[in-house]
């Protein structure tokens, strides 16, 4: 957002003005217009906006912002110009004159102006403060601290590739490999017990809810592993009419 | 002239500044003459055998410690790059030509603003390649180090 855009968005009018807002804390004695305590101005802005019972946020917004331009007028006018004299951006206070010089200047504004104008000579007057000392100094990086810097990086990286390399090591569940010895007994038992079945069966289909025993989760699974086992090498048939109803079991061995 | 020399000297200890901005705060047009100021400065500053020297960089004047006296002042100063920015550069360097990709991987999301930074001041150069980008360190990268532009680092 341009500069101009911003202050023509705060210019522009609200049903209450910020501008209004201020001229009734000066008239109510609140705040000194010849030295504007901005945090005692923004409170007693906040205040009034309470008692309006109104919160709007456009107006709060404006209200900062004017915050904003106010205290950058004191602090250049509190001698503190030579912080910004080598900015690249354009002077604040040049483009706020350019405004205020602007021929669409409504009575309020030209308020404003005399009043911002009223500020810059007072605190001027009244708080001339030396610019404070400069901070420390830049200097050049060497060779050696580049190289420190480079060996640091690389025990980063070297600690990083240790910890991919450490995650990288899949432990065994032991658990899942004890049960996967047991699988070739338990394919060898059900596939006992599916043509002791289908003979007592007279060759029709079993259900596989015969083979179980405790119809527990854990048994279903237990069994159906090897089911899965006999029926891939082509012993048995799987077949199940509906999706989640009961499992049929073929054996095509016996048949043949 | 004595005046603008010493407005110069000012100018540059504070910020580094080409001849159009000095120009601007001198208000000295001809930029021919604050050359010639300049080079006085330079040749005074050799003379009296400163500890400060003025540079150029980049068609930008600043005021500099001479090589000589960086490690003396190591504990008073702090480091036109920081630590972090330093390493990310020195990692670049190392590998003299790294995608932006595999920097990011190894030294983290905060690498994204290192390069931008480094970018910025010219140390390293960000071609695109494919959806990531080549980072090559650049001339300045090893004229500011003293570095011969093929060393191994």
């Amino acid at each position: 957002m341009g500069t101009e855009k911003i202050y023509s968005a705060i210019f522009s009018d609200d049903d209450i003005k910020w501008q209004s807002i201020i001229y009734e804390l000066i008239r109510s004695k609140k705040i000194d217009p010849w030295d504007i305590d901005l945090n005692k101005f923004s409170q007693e802005y906040l205040k009034t906006i309470e008692n309006l019972k109104k919160l709007n946020f456009r107006i709060s917004g404006k209200v900062v912002f004017a915050a904003a331009i106010m205290l950058k007028i004191k602090t250049k006018h509190l001698g503190l110009d030579d912080f910004i004299l080598l900015s690249d951006e354009k002077d604040e206070e040049v483009l706020e004159e350019e405004y205020f010089d602007d021929e669409y200047l409504d009575p309020d504004e030209e308020k404003i102006m005399k009043l911002s104008k009223h500020i810059r000579h007072n605190t001027k007057k009244k708080y001339l403060i030396k610019p404070r000392l400069e901070g420390p100094r830049k200097r050049k990086v060497t060779v050696v601290e580049l190289m420190d810097a480079l060996k640091k990086a690389i025990e980063v990286d070297r600690r990083r590739e240790k910890r991919k390399a450490k995650a990288k090591i899949v432990v065994p569940d032991k658990i899942y490999e004890a049960k996967k010895d047991l699988l070739p007994k338990k394919i060898v038992e059900i596939r006992e017990k599916l043509s002791k079945l289908f003979k007592l069966n007279k060759r029709e289909k079993i259900a596989f809810s015969n083979l179980l025993n405790e119809h527990s989760p854990k048994e279903r699974v237990e069994k159906f592993l090897p089911i899965l086992h006999i029926a891939n090498g082509g012993e048995i048939h799987i077949h199940q009419e509906k999706p989640f109803s009961e499992l049929l079991l073929e054996v095509l061995d016996e048949r043949d | 002239m004595k005046e603008i020399k010493a407005k110069i000297e000012a100018l540059i200890h504070c910020k580094a500044l080409d001849l159009d901005s000095l120009s601007k705060h001198t208000g000295i047009a001809k930029k021919g003459l604050l050359k010639n100021l300049i080079n006085e400065l330079i040749e005074e500053y050799k003379l009296r055998e400163s500890g400060l020297k003025i540079i150029n960089r980049d068609g930008k004047y600043k005021i500099s410690v001479r090589d000589e006296h960086v490690d003396t002042i190591t504990e008073a100063a702090r480091p036109e790059i920081d630590k972090a920015v330093l390493e990310t550069l020195a990692y670049i360097a190392h590998k003299k030509m790294i995608r932006q990709a595999d920097v990011v991987r190894i030294r983290s999301n905060k690498s994204y603003n290192h390069i931008k930074e480094l970018v910025e001041k010219g140390f390293i150069e960000s071609k695109k390649d494919g959806r990531s980008k080549k980072l090559t360190p650049t001339r300045k990268f090893y004229e500011y180090f003293k570095l011969p532009e093929n060393e191994e680092i």
